[in-house]
């Protein structure tokens, strides 16, 4: 038998039958590969566990505490840099506020005499056309149709006013029903 | 409840002295594996003492269902494999009796048997630093840590046939180098006899 069968069993630590154990020693007994693979086979077998110094513990739970206060001084480090991140920001929108409130007042109050100006300025020219369409109406319009003109009006405002009555009084007779 | 399940749950819920307890149990599986790895006290000490660390920090997302030593091994391995890979070379000492201590041995052999024993463990672990960082770690857990390739994948985070692979791989390897070994000590023992030729 070639030497490739007794690696594997060697390899894959399967039980042997009796008869394989037999051919497997004859085997050793030439191949010097094989043998070599039994002989660490059986010194990794026998080794030993290596324990650590004494106080292992100790050691560790000593670090433990360090690094518990490491870590808790990270943390106040990662607040404190959080708060001046935070407190940077607050101030920086505060200040761009505080510069609109600053600027606000004159902008305001320019805003509100340019609107009044605008008004008044608006009014009196207003005013000076309607003037000024009246004194050419009067010229142009014959004093009969003024005469109607008031007559009309004066009728249109007692339409009005008696409207305005019957309405009430249809209100107030509902609320008595 | 056990009292490893106990301590893993007082632990989960912030108690400190049940973590302890677990750091005192597995002390020695997790510093060996560390020390295997990376071959110096020094490393190894530092090395559990992170695992450790790891552990206590994860520790809310430990599954009860799975083994605990299997999960603290495993944070081990990774720890242990990326500081392999970060360092590239690891250097091995083989004079360690001053730095950590050997568990006593139960069956008390001869001193000439324990000499001999020594030396091997000694050549082992020399031959252990030309493994790839993963097999070395798929070794020490099958070998010093008794995990079966189930276990051993699920802590290296590769399948069975794989970790199956690099054992055979590893073995394969360290047989080669033992081979070398034994025949280069045969030589040296017989300086003064004439070559075969």
């Amino acid at each position: 038998m070639n030497h490739r069968p007794f690696e594997d069993w060697l390899l894959e630590n399967q039980p042997l039958t009796p008869e394989q154990n037999r051919e497997l020693n004859a085997h050793l007994k030439t191949c010097t590969t094989c043998t070599a693979l039994t002989e660490v086979d059986l010194s990794l077998k026998s080794t030993w566990l290596v324990a650590p110094k004494a106080g292992f513990t100790e050691r560790f739970q000593l670090q433990m505490v360090a690094e518990r206060k490491l870590i808790r001084k990270r943390q106040l480090w990662g607040l404190g840099l959080l708060a001046l991140i935070a407190f940077i920001s607050v101030g920086f929108l505060i200040f761009q506020l505080f510069t609109v409130w600053l600027s606000s007042p004159a902008q305001l109050f320019v805003t509100w005499v340019t609107w009044w100006v605008t008004l008044v300025s608006s009014i009196r020219t207003y005013g000076s056309i309607g003037l000024a369409l009246l004194e050419i109406a009067a010229g142009i319009i014959p004093l009969p149709l003024w005469l109607g003109l008031a007559a009309g009006s004066f009728l249109l405002v007692l339409g009005w006013v008696a409207s305005l009555w019957k309405l009430s009084y249809s209100t107030q007779a509902r609320r008595l029903v | 409840m056990n009292d490893e399940m106990a301590w893993i749950h007082q632990a989960q819920n912030g108690s400190d002295e049940a973590f302890t307890q677990l750091v005192e149990t597995y002390q020695t599986p997790v510093y060996n594996l560390c020390y295997r790895m990376l071959g110096e006290p020094e490393a190894a000490e530092d090395a559990a003492q992170e695992t450790f660390f790891k552990a206590y920090r994860n520790l809310g997302r430990y599954d009860i269902n799975r083994s605990f030593a299997t999960w603290l091994l495993s944070i081990a391995a990774h720890h242990c494999i990326d500081r392999l890979r970060r360092r590239r070379y690891s250097s091995f000492s083989i004079d360690d009796d001053e730095n950590h201590a050997k568990l006593p041995d139960a069956n008390a052999p001869d001193p000439e048997k324990e000499t001999v024993r020594r030396q091997e463990q000694a050549q082992m672990q020399t031959m252990l630093k030309s493994l790839d960082a993963t097999d070395r770690a798929a070794v020490v857990l099958r070998y010093w840590n008794d995990c079966s390739e189930v276990e051993i994948a699920r802590a290296l985070s590769l399948t069975v046939p794989a970790v199956k692979s690099r054992l055979h791989r590893a073995r394969r390897a360290l047989a080669k180098l033992w081979e070398e070994e034994t025949s280069h000590a045969h030589v040296e023992r017989r300086p003064h006899e004439s070559p075969a030729f």
